[in-house]
């Protein structure tokens, strides 16, 4: 038979072939046209193929539903499900799954193949090449199955890319924590402070700290780091770690503006710096301290005459542009009643925008202070006005925004409460130890923390650092200002008097030329408990302070406030000499055994 | 957002225009202009004139320009800007590191 000479010609090339293709595949062939499908099945399976044979599309479909193979082979011809609906049901059996269809449609209908390709099928073979040209069947699998395999590489990659993401979202969760914890203090939790803080991603550039200050008072510290996300909360970090170091010691604003300055200098890359603000809350003055490097203005409301008292606006760069002594760090000093109420804001405050575009700006933010800033829950209406404003256009940097209560911050933290009458550890030892400051050393160093910190570590008497702090810095003060600098006291009895006596001040240390003063401190070991002696001695003229006495013990004015202060807490306060010198006693312990 | 910049017959003095917003995405580009010139004691001219607004990071490639003109002895001149970019540049105390117009 002449079909019978082809075919035995055909085997050799299918052997042929067969040696060549390394794959075999599961292939699922449905056809009504036996005699085609028998003799399509029989090449399959010689050249090393799985093929499962069905006759009609609802079989189809259940076989495809069983297992799905890699290759489905369609006869136009098919009864129950028609072909077109049957291969529109594979691919939505398959799912995500790439599995070629291959139609077999009859010769003579041209149309048939462009409807069944343009529809469901991915390629389309005649059922003549079956016989006559198999080889081309065999080309058009492998051609697909190429395609199934780089689809299937791809799901993988992507399943592969999803992990990877999850993964680094998680990380960053877990460092988000430990930035929180890092960074966040538990004195913002409490009454005196409300605020709003939301950051554009999960990581936040901006900063917002506080603490009190070992003599008593609170300060705040609101940051804007360049950028947003990790490489701006990375900055946040070390400038965290100075301030509350360096307030729990004792040093001032100034101090701390130098070193976070000189540590993001050196640490940020160019272009990237940090904007701030601090407020300084003197107890016993009423009053404030505040710095503006880069921020928008601080605002004070008085709630008394209910208006808009005061605006500090930026007076500085912002920290980390350039080198210490370029570095404006002096304070600006305002008199605050406890009614008031102080309000910060970084720029993703001003600079917000709503749907339309516009931006919320800062005369929009003052406008919302000045109109809520009588009400009794201010803080939340002046949220309500921005949050109105945003409506909930996607954020576009981190927001931070501050309500200070003053009555709060003006409070003395009371720290007699938790102090312990036991000290455990540390033996009193018998140590002195004497430091001497000329004109040039009283210009450029602060001793008290210095001091304070030495008695610490001496004789860790770590309950007591804020008292001793407190005791030190008066004293010295007190050395400075009226031995030294020869200011007079009195200046500070009003308000305009006290700026004036800090821009003395101030003149007066710059121009120092000679003087000095000498710090003592003796400790003397009593039993289980110490004393410590402190003298301060200074080179100015001195007072008469036997006449002075009287008055000294009861003068509550800003002035005398120090001396009582001292006196309260010492055991004895002496001075001596020509009233240029000052011996204070300072006695802790307690032999009792603990309860 | 678009940077062009011209260039002085004695390749001396660049001055460069900023138009629309200049931000994060400006950055790669102010770059390539103001590395266009290499002369030391170069004078940089900064046209705010078409700039529309001006975020942290601007400050900040402002700063990466003047680290290039030579820090406390670069010469750069930010001129014709409107009301919003002065006060940004003002806020950031700007005028003490840069002449602002």
């Amino acid at each position: 038979m002449q079909s019978g000479r082809s075919v035995s010609r055909l085997e050799k090339n299918t052997t042929a072939l067969n040696r060549k293709s390394r794959e075999s595949y599961l292939i699922l062939l449905a056809s009504n046209d036996k005699e085609a499908s028998q003799k399509l099945a029989m090449l399959l399976t010689d050249d090393g193929h799985t093929v499962w044979k069905t006759d009609n599309g609802a079989q189809l479909l259940e076989t495809f539903d069983w297992q799905q193979p890699d290759i489905v082979i369609v006869d136009t011809d098919m009864p129950i499900i028609g072909a077109n609906d049957a291969t529109k049901l594979i691919k939505r059996l398959a799912g995500d799954s790439f599995i070629p269809v291959i139609l077999m449609v009859p010769d003579a209908d041209r149309e048939a193949k462009v409807r069944y390709l343009e529809i469901s099928g991915d390629d389309f073979i005649n059922k003549s090449c079956i016989i006559c040209n198999y080889q081309l069947v065999v080309a058009k699998i492998q051609a697909l199955m190429r395609i199934s395999k780089l689809y299937r590489k791809l799901e993988q990659q992507k399943d592969m890319l999803k992990n990877h993401q999850q993964m680094i979202f998680s990380e960053q969760q877990t460092a988000r924590q430990l930035f929180e914890k890092f960074l966040h203090s538990p004195l913002l939790d409490s009454s005196g402070i409300r605020y709003l803080q939301s950051s554009m991603g999960i990581f936040n550039g901006d900063l917002l700290l506080a603490a009190h200050k070992p003599a008593g008072g609170l300060r705040v510290m609101v940051g804007d780091m360049t950028g947003h996300g990790l490489s701006a909360a990375v900055g946040s970090v070390p400038a965290s770690e100075i301030f509350y170091s360096m307030t729990a010691k004792g040093y001032s604003i100034s101090d701390i503006l130098v070193e976070i300055n000189q540590k993001l200098r050196r640490l940020l890359p160019t272009g990237n710096f940090c904007a701030a603000s601090i407020i300084d809350f003197e107890c016993g003055r009423q009053q404030v301290s505040v710095w503006n490097g880069g921020m928008p203005d601080v605002v004070l409301f008085d709630s008394c005459r209910q208006k808009i008292k005061e605006k500090i606006g930026s007076g500085a760069l912002p920290l980390g542009v350039v080198d210490g002594d370029a570095l404006n760090t002096s304070v600006v000093y305002v008199d605050i009643m406890p009614g008031d109420y102080i309000y910060l804001c970084s720029d993703g405050v001003t600079e917000a925008r709503n749907p339309q575009g516009d931006m919320y700006g800062a005369q929009r933010l003052m406008d919302s202070i000045q109109r809520q800033g009588r009400k009794a829950n201010a803080f939340d209406a002046i949220r309500r006005d921005f949050e109105s404003f945003t409506d909930n256009e996607q954020i576009s940097d981190d927001i931070t925004l501050l309500e200070i209560t003053c009555s709060r911050a003006l409070i003395d933290h009371d720290d007699t409460a938790d102090l312990q009458t036991h000290e455990k550890g540390k033996r009193p030892t018998a140590w002195s130890v004497e430091l001497r400051l000329d004109a040039d050393a009283l210009r450029e160093t602060d001793p008290r923390p210095l001091l304070t910190q030495l008695v610490m570590d001496l004789q860790d008497l770590q309950t007591h650092r804020d008292r001793l702090f407190t005791i030190l810095a008066e004293l010295f003060s007190n050395a400075l200002e009226h031995g030294v600098l020869e200011l007079d006291s009195a200046l500070k009895n009003n308000h305009s008097g006290f700026i004036e006596y800090y821009e003395q001040r101030k003149q007066r240390l710059a121009s120092l030329e000679s003087g000095w003063i000498r710090i003592s401190l003796e400790h003397i070991p009593v039993d289980c408990k110490g004393e410590l002696h402190i003298t301060v001695e200074d080179s100015g003229r001195g007072f008469d302070f036997q006449r002075h006495q009287a008055a000294l013990s009861e003068n509550t004015t800003h002035s005398g406030r120090g001396i009582a202060l001292v006196r309260s807490l010492c055991q004895d306060l002496t001075f001596q000499g020509q009233g240029n010198s000052v011996r204070a006693i300072y006695a802790w312990g307690n032999c009792d055994p603990p309860h | 957002m678009s940077i062009t910049s011209r260039i002085s017959e004695d390749g001396r003095e660049i001055t460069i225009y900023i138009k629309g917003r200049f931000d994060f995405n400006s950055h790669q580009e102010f770059r390539e202009h103001y590395e266009s010139i290499n002369h030391p004691g170069a004078k940089y001219i900064i046209d705010m004139s078409g700039a529309e607004y001006m975020d942290s990071s601007a400050l900040g490639m402002l700063l990466l320009l003047r680290e290039q003109a030579g820090e406390d002895k670069a010469n750069i001149d930010i001129v014709q800007c409107r009301p919003e970019i002065r006060q940004i540049l003002e806020i950031a105390h700007f005028h003490q590191l840069f002449k602002i117009h």
